[in-house]
């Protein structure tokens, strides 16, 4: 039994007897941090993380008080027994709870002076290969940005900066695919530098918490746990469409040779070819004659679904398997996760493998160790590169590749006779046989990661304990490319192989030791910590590649035609720092907490390489004062907080830079270069600072109830680039400056329209909005670039199309629109606003959630769609006009005017001086290929909205009711059956628009698939 | 006590904690993957790359199109519209040259880095100046000495070309004084003369004679007539180059960063889309000039096997020709492309030269046409063909018969002459000398350029670059006042400088 004295009597009574309980919910879950009360007296005891306590009962004083914050307060008489488990009833007028802080702080949350946001639901249910995406819609002014791509960490945005993501208190080291779903207890979001202020520099924009889970019980004295989770993957969300008319060439001109510029159009071709009628062309399997020439065969659109055809389904299963045991010394946990997935493009797999051990043991009383350790191993043979180039399926396939031939022919991918030396395509230039990427061009992934905690505790007394803890973790990452013969890629047109490997190294100890003092005097509370901590990062890169292979197929790095070139990477950096937080309570009305920190940064020039910074918060709960009919719980808080910063590493030192070697007449030459932008010897650290203030409020008997905030965060003065004239010999140098302010309000509403014994229905919904302002730049200087002082910082720059005054395209005398040479603003690219809506609704036995959740606004660049018109697949390029071209008629008319006199004058910035120019309507003809690459094909014409919403994730759940489990040794069975990201609402549903958010452009990704598949969870 | 010993653990614990948590911040603060001290040789490669420039202004780059030497019917890989931008600076590169100075004062090569900083100095500032008009030049490169000049002011044209010459003069006094130390080290890093300093000598009078003919008209401003004069009279002080082998060439051949841009490998990506530009080829056509067989392919829909070398067959597109239309003739082999032997069958092409005896040849010819200099213009302008024709290994006998041609007989110094010089200057730039022939045009309209639909610029040739936009990002007062004092606040592509005026 493990006892957790916050407060306990220093007198030892001569009479006195032990007492040991259990405090748990109706639901039978322990109840951490419960008061216990020996009625009448002053002793007390609040119980441990699994409900558990011990007092010391005098003789004839039995009676103890069980109270929580939320629940009932119940009285029990401990004469009769030495044991028992006591049930609270939660109480609907009682509202707080207690929520992990800063460090790993346990804190009542109405003490809170800032935001704090508890994830609501299960994450293990509906569940992704990483577990951090399944945050999104649920944490108001947080947006997850997954990604569909192996091992790539969902890009999260706090107040539309990262946060910092933290286990058990601790920075993660990692990375985010090293959770399993299944170890964690509970998430919570602090927001803003206010609340993360004790994470020191990192914690900057608030911090995503994750408690993992310790050992438990039940009245086996252990508890084993099942999960068992299978998705299968299939059917596109967001998949471009493509025209089926036409295939490969130019102004319908194509004839297959060589596929290496042989024939007409038949390497490195565009989409702008012949339209399929059937007639005789030479392509790329026509068979030979006799004297060795094409035969031309019907032209025909033999892979129309070409793209679906290629992908396969997918599936992600998932099991863990843990046991927690716990006993008067201590408690162990160990839990062991594999995740397997079969991704939806040919030939990718990923493994991860996870283990668990999380344990405590008690000394003695006052004092215990706890520890936990987690090895995480990620494989995968092969993630494919998904960025755009001859790599990519989507490239490859959809974009330059046309449905003239049938991407099933295409399987068996050597040449007969050439196995191993050259592949077997449509062309043989620029592009390569999907399949062959798929098995040959192998790019291995291979990470080991390895964390470890242990934590000492004591405490001197009731009202002083210390905590020593120190955290390791180890990560190694292992890359490898495998690049057969004949297959070509952006600078490596000899197509003779290579061979790639990629070693990371990264190390990171984060050590604390921390006092902890507690007292109440009177009407106040005062709970006191201070604590030093060191932090320290080591990393170290290797990356050697070969220069193309000298015998096909092996993949040694010796194997190159010349040297290898190796290129290596060290960093060290450290932090050191000392750090205080202070809260006192009045009452049960009135808080005030307090943190201050001094950081000593390796990173910052010696001089200033020490600073501190302070938050502060207050907060009132009105409802404990004041009587508003309906309202339950009403608090008020408001908080500042500023927060240091460091630079990147080693990035204000004047050093000469390497550039990568090259040969010329056989001797090997290096170039190195002055940096470009100076250092600053006097540089200080960058700070910002936060300052919010909420509402939240519990009405109508905790039946609805919203927490909002509305927050200003002042980033600067940062340390950034200050931008000299290249004219001086150098772009700039490092300065103190930059400041802009962020702008935003967050609100989570919950409701609760159904309440009763069978039937419960619940729903909360996250909205939240930000935006960030340019307030300063350094002496006397106005602009950052084109952002001027009091702009958005996210304005959306382009060339525009040329247009006159009245918004009519101005068309040039070749018949194509005229694209302005500087640049003006069409929009900002961060989302105007972001909605997360969660449902919980239970009948008896039975519940449904299900989450909806996406983003307003913002604008992107539709890169997929641009290049598709570039090439011609785009599916809206298949027009009466096309028909034209092919048949060497020029039959489209830009819609817009030509110049016909006058000039138009500009200064320097493209600012009008003087517009003289005339108008006619544009009459010249042009191939209608000409106008869709100009006009369709150009950024100016592909800006869209960045608007989107996701059906994000359905379960239903099946409790197996006690009384069937009864006999059984099973004591909790549910199976659930679940989806994931099963619809998708947007304009454009040729791109997954959920990935992007403060990007301008959208990069290739593979396409997002829908999920479904069941839960099974078993508890023995 | 267990207390006590209680206390005892937990004080050891916190002893370890504190003492393995502290290190010396000192030794983190250097960049261990970074130097703070380079040998000079390694600076120079990195200038000289910059200077060489070969993917911006190399052969069959988008430099050579718009000299009209080729021209592009995809109209993805790029196009001829003449619809300028802006040019790039070069001061990031004269830090570097400054560095090297620096890192070579206290080595016994000092000199011969230091005459080389002196010419690249001229080199850049040329190459800036001549594509936008006034730079920063007194003001500029401070932001690291104690001035701390972040924002310099524009100095005219004409002082930063007074300047450029007399840098010249000290470079070339330098580099004699450096061939004369005994014993010294040599000039490493040095790619395009393994760091001979006799050709460097003669490149850089070469390239000041150069820079002296780019201002032909403004022999009034600056003595232009009397420094040509003092250069081509004396030289012994001022070495010029004296045949093809002093040229200033990049070799190209089938190594790391260093093969030549047309070859086996980008055949596919360039066959029927790298065309030859018709301000050339005809050229070489009206001349029945026999360096056509080397460089250019006869169009296949016009070929005859029967007379494989009839001129009819070599057909150009003209760079101001719609693309689309371009593209379509030459799919049904309507046009000339590069020759396939010499361009695409290996993968060391052919040189770049980037200062060559043929222009210097062409130069004096030219200053004798002017009058500014006494001498033989026949002699030079017949030595500049000849040495061309030699580049592309034509015979000697053709060379001769070639030269002896009516079109080609030097016409006397006057304007028909001048443009005999102009006009074989031109055709011996070919994919060389980076802009070299696009801004004798711009300073003697010879020879013609074509302009066309294709043209995006009002029909014109432009006559400059603007200058970077970070400019009015970062120094817009000063930029400013430079188009007020030139152009009349606009940056102007189509307005003219001091040098053309």
């Amino acid at each position: 039994m493990i006892v957790l004295l916050m407060l306990t009597t220093s007198l030892i009574m001569a009479q006195k007897t032990t007492f040991k309980g259990k405090v748990v919910d109706e639901q039978n879950g322990s109840l951490p941090g419960a008061t216990v009360l020996i009625k009448g007296g002053t002793t007390t005891v609040e119980t441990d993380l699994n409900g558990d306590f011990e007092i010391q009962l005098p003789k004839g004083n039995e009676i103890l008080t069980i109270s929580y914050i939320g629940y009932d307060s119940v009285d029990f008489n401990a004469s009769k027994s030495t044991t028992t488990v006591i049930v609270l009833k939660a109480n609907s007028e009682s509202l707080s709870e207690v929520v992990v802080t800063a460090l790993g702080i346990k804190k009542e949350k109405k003490k809170l002076g800032y935001s704090v946001q508890e994830v609501q639901g299960d994450l293990a249910k509906g569940r992704d290969a990483n577990v951090l995406n399944s945050l999104a819609g649920k944490v108001s002014g947080l947006i997850v940005a997954a990604s569909s791509e192996f091992f790539t960490d969902p890009k999260l945005y706090l107040r539309g900066k990262k946060p910092l993501i933290v286990i058990d208190g601790v920075p993660l080291a990692t990375d985010t695919y090293n959770i399993s779903p299944d170890d964690i207890e509970s998430v919570n979001v602090l927001k803003g530098g206010t609340a993360a202020a004790l994470y020191g520099a990192s914690g900057v924009n608030g911090a995503i918490q994750i408690t993992t889970k310790r050992g438990t019980k039940n009245t086996k004295g252990f508890v084993v746990e099942y999960n068992h989770n299978s998705l299968f993957q299939s059917g596109f969300n967001a998949i471009p469409k493509t025209q089926t008319s036409y295939g490969p060439g130019s102004y319908g001109q194509y004839a297959f040779k060589d596929g290496k510029g042989g024939g007409i159009n038949d390497a490195d071709y565009d989409q702008w070819g012949p339209k399929f009628n059937g007639q005789l062309i030479t392509q790329y399997d026509s068979p030979l004659d006799a004297n060795g020439n094409l035969i031309a065969t019907p032209w025909t659109a033999r892979g129309k679904n070409n793209f679906k055809n290629f992908i396969e389904d997918g599936f992600l299963i998932t099991n863990n398997l843990a046991l927690a045991a716990s006993s008067d010394k201590g408690n162990i946990r160990f839990s062991v996760s594999n995740t397997y997935q079969k991704g939806i493009n040919p030939n990718t797999k990923l493994n991860i493998y996870n283990y668990n051990l999380s344990g405590r043991y008690n000394l003695s009383e006052n004092t215990w160790v706890d520890a936990s350790s987690n090895f995480n191993f990620q494989t995968s043979p092969n993630n494919p590169n998904v960025q755009y180039g001859p790599n990519s399926y989507l490239y490859n396939i959809i974009i330059w590749g046309g449905p003239d031939y049938d991407i099933r022919d295409l399987k068996d991918y050597w040449q007969k006779g050439k196995e191993g030396l050259q592949q077997m395509n449509f062309e043989y230039t620029r592009y390569n046989n999907p399949y062959f990427i798929a098995y040959e061009w192998l790019r291995g992934y291979y990470k080991n990661d390895y964390t470890g905690q242990i934590s000492l505790n004591h405490k001197f007394n009731s009202n002083f304990n210390m905590v020593i803890r120190t955290n390791m973790a180890l990560s190694n990452l292992f890359r490898d490319e495998k690049i057969p013969y004949s297959l070509t890629t952006y600078g490596r047109e000899k197509a003779q192989g290579d061979y790639k490997e990629q070693y990371d190294y990264k190390f990171e100890n984060y050590s604390d030791l921390m006092l902890n003092y507690n007292k109440s005097i009177q009407n106040f509370d005062i709970k006191a910590t201070v604590g030093v901590n060191s932090n320290t990062k080591k990393y170290r890169n290797l990356f050697a590649t070969t220069n193309y292979l000298i015998i096909p197929g092996l993949y040694n790095l010796s194997n190159t035609q010349s040297p290898v070139q190796p290129t290596n990477y060290n960093s060290h950096s450290e932090t050191n720092s000392i750090y205080g937080s202070f809260d006192m309570s009045y009452k049960s009305f009135l808080f005030l907490g307090a943190t201050g920190r001094f950081d000593t940064d390796s990173r910052l020039p010696k001089q200033n390489n020490t600073f501190f910074y302070p938050s502060v918060g207050l907060s009132a709960i009105l409802s404990e004062i004041i009587q508003i009919p309906h309202v339950d719980y009403l608090k008020i808080r408001s908080s500042y907080a500023k927060v240091g910063g460091s630079l990147d590493i080693y990035s204000n030192l004047d050093t000469y830079r390497l550039r990568n070697p090259f040969t010329i007449d056989g001797t090997t030459y290096n170039a190195a270069y002055v940096g470009e932008i100076l250092s600053n010897p006097d540089l200080k650290p960058a700070f910002s600072s936060t300052i919010e203030f909420g509402l939240e409020t519990k009405m109508y008997k905790n039946r609805i109830g919203f927490d909002a905030t509305y927050f200003e965060n002042t980033n600067g003065p940062q340390i950034f680039d200050l931008k000299y004239s290249e004219t001086s010999g150098y772009l700039g140098s490092k300065q103190n400056g930059i400041t802009t302010r962020t702008k935003g309000i967050e609100v989570s509403l919950f409701v609760k329209p159904v309440k009763s014994k069978n039937f419960n229905w619940d729903f909360n919904v996250n909205w939240s909005t930000y935006k960030e302002y340019l307030k300063e730049v350094y002496n006397g200087i106005t602009n950052n670039g084109k952002i001027n002082i009091g702009d958005r910082v996210d304005g959306f720059y382009i060339n525009d199309f040329m247009r006159t005054k009245d918004g009519t395209l101005i068309v040039g005398s070749n018949g194509k629109p005229l694209v302005n040479s500087y640049q003006t603003k069409v929009g900002n690219y961060a989302p105007d606003w972001t909605l997360g809506v969660t449902n919980n609704v239970s009948y008896k036995s039975f519940a449904l959630n299900f989450t909806f959740d996406g983003r307003y606004g913002g604008k992107i660049e539709n890169y997929i769609n641009k290049k598709m018109w570039q090439s011609g697949t785009h599916e809206g390029s298949d027009t009466p006009e096309r028909a034209n071209d092919v048949i060497g008629v020029k039959s489209y008319v830009t819609e817009g005017v030509v110049v016909t006199g006058g000039s138009l004058v500009t200064d320097g910035q493209g600012n009008t001086l003087s517009d003289t120019r005339t108008f006619a309507p544009n009459t010249t003809k042009i191939y209608y290929q000409d106008f869709a690459k100009s006009y369709n094909g150009n950024t100016a014409a592909n800006i869209i909205d960045k608007t989107f919403f996701k059906l994000r994730e359905v379960s239903l759940t099946y409790n197996l009711p006690k009384s069937v489990l009864k006999k059984s040794f099973i004591t909790d069975a549910s199976i659930s059956l679940i989806g994931r990201d099963l619809l998708y609402f947007s304009k454009n549903k040729n791109i997954d628009l959920d990935q992007f958010v403060n990007e301008r452009t959208s990069p290739l990704q593979t396409p997002t698939v829908k999920s479904y598949g069941l839960n099974l969870n078993l508890k023995f | 006590m267990k207390t006590i010993n209680n206390y005892k653990n937990v004080l050891i614990l916190a002893l370890i904690f504190l003492v393995s948590s502290c290190t010396n911040f000192d030794n983190l603060a250097n960049d261990p993957n970074r130097a703070t001290s380079v040998p000079p040789s390694i600076l120079l490669t990195e200038v000289l790359t910059v200077m060489n420039n070969v993917g911006d202004e190399g052969p069959w780059s988008e430099a050579q199109r718009d000299n009209q030497f080729w021209a592009i019917s995809f109209d993805y890989y790029g196009d001829q519209d003449y619809n300028w931008g802006s040019a790039p600076f070069r001061y990031t590169t004269m830090s570097n040259v400054i560095a090297m100075e620096k890192e070579a004062a206290n080595l016994d090569t000092k000199n011969k880095y230091g005459a080389l900083s002196k010419f690249f100095k001229a080199y850049f500032l040329d190459y800036m100046t001549k594509r936008m008009g006034d730079i920063p030049m007194s003001e500029a490169l401070k932001a690291n000495t104690p001035e701390k000049i972040t924002q310099p002011k524009y100095d005219s044209q004409k002082a930063v070309y007074v300047e450029i010459l007399s840098l010249l003069e000290a470079s070339n006094t330098q580099i004699t004084l450096a061939q004369k130390e005994v014993g010294t080290g040599n000039v490493e890093g040095d790619f395009l003369y393994k760091g001979d300093l006799s050709k460097w000598q003669k490149t850089i009078n070469a390239f000041r004679l150069r820079v002296l003919i780019g201002l032909s008209k403004k022999t009034t401003e600056i003595d232009v007539v009397n420094q040509f004069n003092l250069i081509v009279s004396n030289p012994t002080k001022y070495p010029l180059m004296t045949g093809t082998s002093d040229n200033m060439l990049r070799h190209f051949a089938d190594e790391n960063g260093n093969q030549y841009v047309l070859n086996p490998s980008n055949y596919g990506f360039n066959r029927n889309r790298n065309i030859l530009a018709g301000t050339y080829l005809d050229i070489l056509k009206q001349n029945n000039d026999p360096r056509i067989y080397k460089i250019a392919d006869p169009a296949q829909f016009y070929f005859n096997a029967a007379d494989p070398l009839n001129l009819n067959a070599y057909i150009a597109a003209n760079t101001g020709d719609d693309q689309g239309a371009m593209q379509v003739a030459s799919d049904q082999g309507k046009f000339s492309y590069p020759n396939e032997k010499r361009y695409y069958s290996t993968f060391s092409g052919e040189n770049y030269i980037l200062i060559g005896y043929p222009e210097q040849e062409f130069g004096i010819a030219e200053a004798i046409n002017r009058g500014w200099i006494t001498g033989d213009a026949a002699a030079n302008y017949n030595q500049g063909i000849r040495a061309s024709m030699e580049f592309y290994s034509v015979s000697t006998s053709d060379i001769n018969t070639f030269l002896a041609s009516s079109n080609m007989v030097y016409k006397g110094n006057n304007a028909l002459g001048l443009a005999q010089i102009l006009n074989q200057k031109y055709v011996a730039f070919f994919q060389n000398s980076e802009r070299e022939s696009y801004f004798n045009y711009r300073r003697t309209g010879i020879p013609a350029f074509n302009v066309g639909p294709a043209n995006n610029n009002g029909g014109k040739i432009p006559m400059r670059w603007k200058y970077p936009q970070s400019e009015f990002e970062t120094n817009k007062a000063n930029v400013n006042a430079a188009l007020t004092s030139q152009y009349g606040g606009s940056d102007d592509i189509n307005a003219k400088m001091w040098l053309l005026k």
